[in-house]
């Protein structure tokens, strides 16, 4: 039996399988956040308001090898990963990601969960979005994206 | 007998009206004329979705572009308008096939702009060179997005790490936008570029040339002083390279920008924020 339980944790933990949750919209990556309440979203998103990530997308490249040494564990395979997410009233990421994967070609595809893991990881350790405040003070939650653009098996362009 | 032929006839009156109506149907939408094209847009996008403040970030705005393709299924600009939300929020996936029903039916007017989003939004730099390939043969001497189809491909090739092809690309770009006549003049990003190009070729000097070009026109420029203090910086120019670091970082918190009409969805190549710039006065700093 103990060996059993063994067995199935191994299985587990290496099976490379994304704890991805299906909601009729699409699969997400995280599901566990959610506006605060009093942060009503209002349909922004961050090239309306002037909010993409204040890091160009080279620095952000760097800090990503940097952390990652760019071993996603993604072979040769090539392709887009899209994370899309709000940004709540306080300036932080809600846990609430929609993933999107495809190939070179565009068309659909399943890149290994645990380099998904790390590059979602890597968002999470994102901490510079700036809040959005109307004029009159209100605070609005506005909507984000990065997107992973995978040459070889390593992340080569970060996007937007 | 005679209440079976009567049904016969109603039946086959119902038939001829029904072959009429369908008739009548497909004649009053000619999905091949142009105008009907341009009238189903402008009556389902342009006052539907407008009168109704249904932006394309609307969820909505979907569903009027399906009423033009539900009329006629070959309006490219329809697909286009689809596209959009997609393109501009990294869903690459559904946004391509969308932009590919547009360039085959309207090959001239869409292949430029999906080549386009491939090499500004996507940095799908290989697709982007095969389509800007295939609309200088179509096209040559084209452009989108007021640039040349050469400075895409320029991009293209440099941020494929090929800056001896990319400058071939510049450089044409650059003397086409320079013999369109009397007073014309190339845009400051073809100068700015052409200083990247030459800064990844290792030519200093020809770099600072091209970068001072790009200055000339817009002084603020962020990122014509940020790499002209890199080029400063490798000359062994310390002092300058502070000025054009501090006038750079002073112009981007100030609002200046390169200019470019898609900005605000994305970082063009080599676009740099502030802390590029704290980072390298720190670097010059140090040295």
């Amino acid at each position: 039996m103990r060996m059993l339980f063994l067995l199935m944790a191994l299985l587990f933990a290496f099976s490379g399988r994304a704890q991805l949750i299906d909601l009729p919209d699409g699969q997400y990556v995280d599901t566990t956040g959610h506006l605060p309440a009093g942060c009503k979203d209002a349909g922004i998103y961050y090239y309306q308001v002037n909010r993409k990530y204040p890091q160009s997308s080279d620095q952000l490249l760097k800090l990503l090898v940097q952390n990652t040494g760019n071993a996603l564990g993604f072979g040769d395979r090539n392709g887009w990963i899209t994370f899309q997410f709000a940004i709540d009233c306080e300036g932080n990421m809600v846990r609430r990601v929609k993933l999107i994967q495809s190939d070179s070609a565009y068309k659909s595809a399943v890149f290994p969960a645990d380099g998904i893991n790390r590059l979602y990881a890597f968002i999470l350790s994102l901490d510079e979005w700036k809040p959005l405040v109307s004029g009159n003070g209100i605070k609005y939650p506005y909507r984000s994206f990065f997107s992973f653009k995978i040459t070889h098996g390593k992340v080569e362009r970060i996007i937007p | 007998m005679g209440k079976l032929s009567g049904s016969f006839l109603k039946i086959c009156f119902v038939w001829v009206c029904i072959c009429f109506v369908a008739e009548g149907n497909a004649q009053l939408v000619d999905c091949t004329r142009s105008a009907t094209r341009d009238s189903l847009v402008n009556r389902y996008i342009g006052e539907g979705a407008g009168r109704a403040r249904v932006f394309y970030t609307d969820p909505r705005w979907q569903l009027y572009c399906d009423s033009v393709l539900a009329i006629c299924e070959n309006i490219a600009e329809a697909y286009q308008m689809k596209a959009l939300p997609f393109v501009k929020y990294g869903d690459f996936l559904t946004a391509m096939p969308l932009l590919d029903k547009a360039v085959l039916y309207d090959t001239l007017q869409y292949l430029p702009y999906r080549a386009f989003i491939k090499c500004i939004f996507a940095k799908d730099y290989d697709g982007a060179i095969t389509d800007f390939n295939l609309c200088q043969r179509l096209a040559r001497g084209g452009g989108i997005m007021d640039h040349s189809y050469s400075f895409y491909l320029g991009l293209s090739y440099l941020e494929r790490g090929e800056a001896d092809v990319a400058w071939q690309y510049i450089a044409e770009d650059i003397k086409v936008q320079q013999d369109r006549g009397a007073g014309s003049d190339a845009h400051f990003n073809s100068w700015l570029y052409a200083g990247i190009v030459h800064i990844e070729l290792n030519k200093p000097d020809s770099a600072k040339y091209f970068l001072q070009q790009c200055l000339s026109r817009y002084p603020q420029h962020p990122e014509g002083n940020y790499y002209m203090a890199r080029v400063l910086q490798k000359l062994s120019l310390p002092d300058d390279a502070q000025k054009h670091a501090e006038a750079g970082r002073a112009g981007l918190i100030a609002g200046y920008r390169m200019n470019e009409d898609n900005i605000a969805y994305v970082n063009y190549p080599r676009q740099v924020t502030v802390n590029d710039f704290d980072a390298l006065m720190l670097s010059i700093g140090n040295k």
